[in-house]
């Protein structure tokens, strides 16, 4: 068992929460923590599609950047 | 009496007594205290997150999530600083090269109404306009003739300029992302068989 959020080994845990940053998890409930310390598919989907937004976001301003810096104004 | 028993007598006698002393508080426990914030702890946390653990199996995790963060970064980075701007400028992922600006140049003939002109006239004309309509049948925009030269204004801030009365004769191209020749040979004309209107020379 893995801590969702900071992937901290779950199984020294003695209270219902974890040891590293006290994200509360529920034993019973596989939901609650993770089966390895590696995100889930949804999650890895999540990230790419918030990495290629915010890629395209900084890919106007640089290419605003770039297309001021070639006109010379 | 002796000294040592006077001694014993007097300690005794500084001895406070259970009547006269004040009942005394229980002493203040601080362990439900919170600690307060320190940057010593925070910074031994953040060490200890980008260090690998020693537990074999959770090193290899551990270097699986960096690599996988690192890919991200990566993907970012590619977007963000070359596929995305060169998109959105040249509408390709890639950025321009000489090929690109051969088609539009060989769709322009003004250097080679330019040389008909100095066949038929003797010399090169004062500027563009005199090439409409005898040797161009539009004024191409964009494109500027002058004394044997022709300078065209392209997309992206660059210039292609071709010189008729250097030697070797060659388009060459000036600009924030490219400058060199361009791919084409020189531009050759047989001569017009319109009459002359000015001897040759």
């Amino acid at each position: 068992m893995y801590c969702h959020r900071c992937y901290a080994d779950l199984r020294q845990a003695t209270l219902r929460r974890c040891p590293n940053c006290l994200r509360p998890f529920d034993p019973d409930n596989p939901s609650t923590y993770l089966v390895r310390p590696f995100p889930t598919k949804k999650r890895i989907a999540l990230h790419l599609v918030l990495t290629t937004l915010v890629g395209i976001a900084a890919a106007f301003v640089v290419a605003l950047h770039q297309l001021v810096r070639s006109s010379g104004h | 009496m002796t000294q040592h028993g006077v001694a014993m007598k007097e300690e005794r006698a500084n001895l406070p007594t259970p009547e006269s002393s004040a009942p005394s508080e229980p002493p203040k426990l601080d362990y439900a205290v919170p600690a307060k914030k320190s940057y010593g702890k925070d910074l031994d946390r953040l060490i200890r997150r980008l260090t690998p653990p020693t537990d074999p199996d959770l090193r290899r995790w551990w270097w699986r999530r960096f690599v996988y963060r690192v890919a991200l970064f990566l993907l970012f980075a590619m977007i963000a600083l070359y596929f995305g701007p060169n998109l959105l400028e040249f509408g390709k992922f890639t950025r321009p090269t000489m090929a690109d600006y051969v088609p539009l140049v060989e769709q322009r003939g003004v250097p080679k109404a330019l040389k008909l002109y100095k066949l038929d006239h003797g010399q090169y004309p004062d500027d563009e306009s005199s090439l409409v309509p005898d040797y161009l049948p539009e004024r191409i925009d964009g494109f500027v003739a002058r004394h044997g030269s022709v300078i065209g204004f392209v997309g992206h801030g660059e210039i292609v300029r071709y010189d008729a009365e250097t030697t070797p004769e060659e388009w060459y191209l000036y600009g924030p992302w490219l400058s060199g020749s361009l791919p084409l040979p020189p531009v050759t004309v047989n001569p017009s068989p319109r009459p002359r209107t000015r001897p040759a020379g």
